[in-house]
């Protein structure tokens, strides 16, 4: 039996189960050639699964892809591409110390001789105009002589993403590509995959976010724990019944909890004049009881100021002038460590690289950040047990999944690590949260959770600084809204005045 | 499991490379086992190397768990052992327990330095701390054939060595091994190796010490962002491992031998390596492979006497073949290279 002729890509009754857990329960999708088509589902719901199956890189336990009309079985994702198949991953494939460029020399399909490639970085010069010239037709700029790791995500994101339009794939599949980028580069990134499509380009995009969904998708195919729920046509769905379909329960709303702020209270964290490091005279201040979001395009400060709030005495050397107070006194001195002790918690923008010890089990994940609570170890005696009970606590309450506090970090996916982080930061009682994206890559539910809790927190008199690339998180959470352009904070917002356009727009530098 | 069939492997070839060679394969093995086994002074022997495998073992897995490639245990137990040869010549008088505190704290402290110089420039100079170890093997080697040689030379003997150290600072009068084991080697030492694992695996996995050494190690950034200095645990990471492969001079000096002996060290440092590979740096797995190698070292070292064909020089290939297909077998994932072989054929047109 042969698909019908107009399905570009068809995978049939996928089956992949990893020991006792069925990610891929008999999952089918059809993809008609030059069409974008959404795959949304919730964290674990196995849309990450059946992409590594389509690429090779997991073998499925019975089912069948057939691309344009022939039966395929990649053994790995190199055949996968010759084939014409191109991904950008939710967790960037990206080596830290090789130039942005050289990525693209790295897949660049070629029919170029092995001694024509050695000669290959002497016409760099004329590559590099040649990519720029590239990037700028799409909006993208990329310091393509930079090696990655300086690199800010949103612009490692944007290098997949380019790496991918560049090798002309038929077939592109997309995991997440707009976690990053600000509203106006959704726009634009947007209007790029619709001028794909109209060169015949087949798309999968895999997101979370069902407002892009009904904006770029011609169809919709919903999972759900390893099944394939309902497949729909774009134009005759709401973004309401997709996440039923997703959640199979319909979507609470957040209660918004505005609260009158207490304009005397003296601030938690207080930054005055703060320079350096491509930061220029910021003053920014979070009392108590109150959530400031930062907005601005990924790249303009924010991975500078985290950095420095984070520990202040590592970079005090650094910083031109400025001073920053938390709880009321000088912090310039003050460690990690002790900032820690004191109240202050962190989540740092690269979950993996910055919260994560992903070859240790969740247990020993819970304990990163809170060697010298006494709650968790005696004279450095470290307490399993309590650490083990305040494991499964965040668990429980985050509604990570498997709940098994013994299982490697690595092993769970993006979204329950991300539950898990947030989950350990809001440990024991924190009095200031700083915290970057903390719903990346997450689904709707978990959203919930995360935001519900960040709101709760807000109820004890705890402080949050939050920094996102997602405005309708900063709307949903922020009780002021500032906006960072090119390390400077260029607009504040209060509730009554958040509006997509004028805040996106003092997000690129403000009204000409 | 996977290590077994690595060993079944390895003899096979071992002994396939000894019919080449023109023996009878089943008599080198033999000659092999019982030189490891055979005797209880055989056996004492095997365990006696098996003691300072052990240390040098836990030197190099140590150092593995902050991140860092240890390949400096040979330099650091030189510069011990040394040390620990030398003090007793130069306070004689000292008696009972001042003899020993002088002699095993001089050595430990010796080995300390030794590591925390590499780990110090790789966490404030980037250097990298395979370069500096090496080059520092050769400088721990230099120092002590000097000290040995020119300065407290034993006037006695024809082999370069020290004088002996007086009794005070040995082992011998009291040491319950050395009765089972007489005229063997091995000693005390063997008893201080294992508490010596059992107390760092109690360290990495029950302290809060050996979880920010094993953070800095795995997740060097996501520990200081947790607020764990992991420069400072990159330093210390590599000062216990000299700290660890210093014990071997308490096995040499206090244990056996009591004086330096040039070349006493059967290349400790390097097979160190190999262990604590092969124990997937796991302290209560190092004794096993560092008994595992001990064997090995001894079985081969009667190879060269009994035999025509196989000298000394080809007794370390057998040992290098084996090495070799364990510690490949136990990395090798054999389940992927089944699936690789197997699927083609499932592959559908």
């Amino acid at each position: 039996m042969s698909p019908a002729p107009e399905a570009f890509l068809e995978l049939k009754e996928i089956r992949k189960v990893f020991g006792s857990n069925v990610a891929n329960d008999s999952v089918s999708l059809s993809v008609q050639a030059g069409t974008i088509h959404a795959l949304v589902g919730e964290n674990g719901a196995g849309k990450s699964t059946l992409m590594k199956i389509l690429f090779g890189i997991e073998a499925a336990d019975s089912g069948e892809i057939w691309l344009g009309g022939k039966r395929k079985n990649f053994k790995n994702a190199i055949e996968a591409k010759n084939a014409g198949l191109g991904m950008v991953h939710q967790h960037f494939m990206l080596a830290d110390p090789i130039r942005a460029i050289d990525h693209i020399f790295l897949e660049e399909k070629t029919d170029l001789k092995l001694w024509q490639k050695i000669f290959l970085p002497l016409s760099r010069k004329k590559k590099i105009q040649e990519l720029a010239a590239f990037s700028e037709s799409l909006g993208f700029s990329i310091p393509w002589e930079k090696p990655v790791a300086d690199l800010s995500v949103g612009l490692q994101q944007r290098l997949e993403i380019l790496k991918i339009l560049y090798n002309q794939s038929s077939l592109l599949i997309l995991d997440e590509p707009t976690a990053v980028l600000a509203p106006q580069e959704v726009e634009q990134f947007f209007g790029q995959l619709r001028k794909l499509k109209e060169q015949g380009k087949t798309i999968v995009i895999i997101t979370h976010k069902l407002k892009e969904v009904l904006k770029i998708s011609d169809a919709v195919t919903v999972l759900r724990h390893g099944k394939t729920i309902a497949t729909v046509k774009t134009s005759e769905t709401s973004s309401d019944q997709l996440a039923e379909l997703m959640m199979g329960r319909k979507p609470r709303k957040l209660a918004s909890t505005s609260l009158t702020l207490n304009a005397q209270a003296s601030p938690l964290l207080s930054v005055q004049n703060l320079t350096g490091l491509g930061l220029k005279n910021l003053t920014l201040q979070v009392r108590p009881g109150e959530i400031v979001g930062i907005a601005g395009i990924e790249g303009n400060g924010q991975s500078e100021l985290l950095k420095v709030l984070n520990s202040p005495d590592h970079f005090q050397h650094q910083m031109a002038q400025g001073e920053i107070e938390i709880f009321g006194t000088s912090a310039w001195s003050t460690s990690t460590k002790s900032l820690r002790r004191s109240g202050v918690r962190f989540l740092g923008e690269d979950r993996i690289r910055q919260s994560l010890l992903p070859q240790d089990s969740l247990r020993e994940n819970f304990y990163l950040g809170f060697q010298s609570f006494s709650e968790l170890q005696k004279s450095g005696w470290v307490n399993q047990k309590s650490l083990h009970e305040h494991t499964e606590a965040v668990l429980n309450k985050m509604d990570v999944r498997p709940r098994l506090p013994q299982l490697k970090a690595g092993s769970f996916s993006g979204g329950n690590q991300q539950k898990f982080v947030v989950g350990r930061e809001l440990s024991f009682e924190p009095k200031l949260l700083i915290v970057a994206h903390p719903s990346r890559g997450v689904d709707i539910g978990a959203i919930e959770t995360i935001h519900s809790e960040l709101s709760n927190l807000r109820k004890t008199g705890a402080g949050v600084l939050l920094v996102s690339s997602e405005i309708d998180e900063l709307f949903a959470l922020s009780d002021r809204l500032l906006v960072f352009n090119r390390g400077q904070i260029v607009q504040e917002f209060l509730p009554k005045d958040y509006d997509e356009k004028t805040v996106g727009l003092w997000m690129t530098g403000g009204p000409a | 499991m996977r290590a077994f069939i690595g060993l079944v492997v390895g003899l096979t070839v071992a002994m396939s490379l000894c019919l080449f060679a023109g023996e009878n394969p089943f008599y080198v093995f033999t000659v092999m086992v019982r030189s490891a086994f055979g005797t209880s002074y055989d056996f004492g022997l095997t365990l006696f190397y098996t003691t300072s495998l052990i240390f040098t073992g836990l030197a190099v897995a140590i150092a593995f768990h902050g991140g860092l490639f240890n390949i400096g245990a040979e330099g650091q137990l030189t510069v011990a052992t040394i040390t620990a040869a030398v003090l007793p010549l130069m306070f004689p008088g000292l008696q009972g327990f001042a003899a020993v505190a002088l002699m095993v704290s001089g050595a430990l402290l010796a080995g300390f330095i030794w590591g925390f110089i590499p780990g110090w420039l790789r966490a404030k100079r980037d250097s990298h701390e395979v370069i500096v170890t090496m080059m520092m093997n050769f400088i721990a080697a230099g120092i002590a054939s000097y000290l040995a040689l020119e300065h407290f030379r034993n006037e006695n003997s024809q082999n370069p060595e020290t004088s002996p150290v007086p009794d005070a600072f040995r082992f011998a009068s009291w040491d319950p091994i050395q009765k089972m084991f007489p005229d063997a080697l091995v000693n005390f030492s063997i008893v201080i190796a294992l508490l010596l694992c059992v107390v760092v695996w109690i360290f990495l996995n029950k302290t809060r010490w050996g979880f920010e050494l094993k953070a800095s190690g795995q997740n060097p950034q996501a520990a200081q962002f947790a607020g764990i200095s992991s420069k400072k645990w990159q330093i210390l990471a590599m000062a216990l491992g000299g700290f660890f492969a210093a014990f071997v001079a308490i096995n040499e000096v206090a244990g056996s031998a009591g004086k330096f002996r040039l070349g006493f060290s059967a290349d400790y440092g390097f097979v160190g390596i190999a262990v604590a590979l092969m124990a997937r740096n796991h302290p209560l797995g190092i004794p096993l492979t560092a008994f595992l190698f001990g064997a090995l070292q001894k079985g081969a070292s009667d190879l060269d006497l009994e035999t025509e064909a196989i000298t000394r020089d080809f007794a370390r290939v057998i040992q290098g073949v084996l090495i070799f297909s364990i510690a490949g077998f136990s990395l090798f994932d054999s389940e992927a290279f089944l699936r690789r072989i197997i699927l083609p054929k499932r592959k559908v047109s």
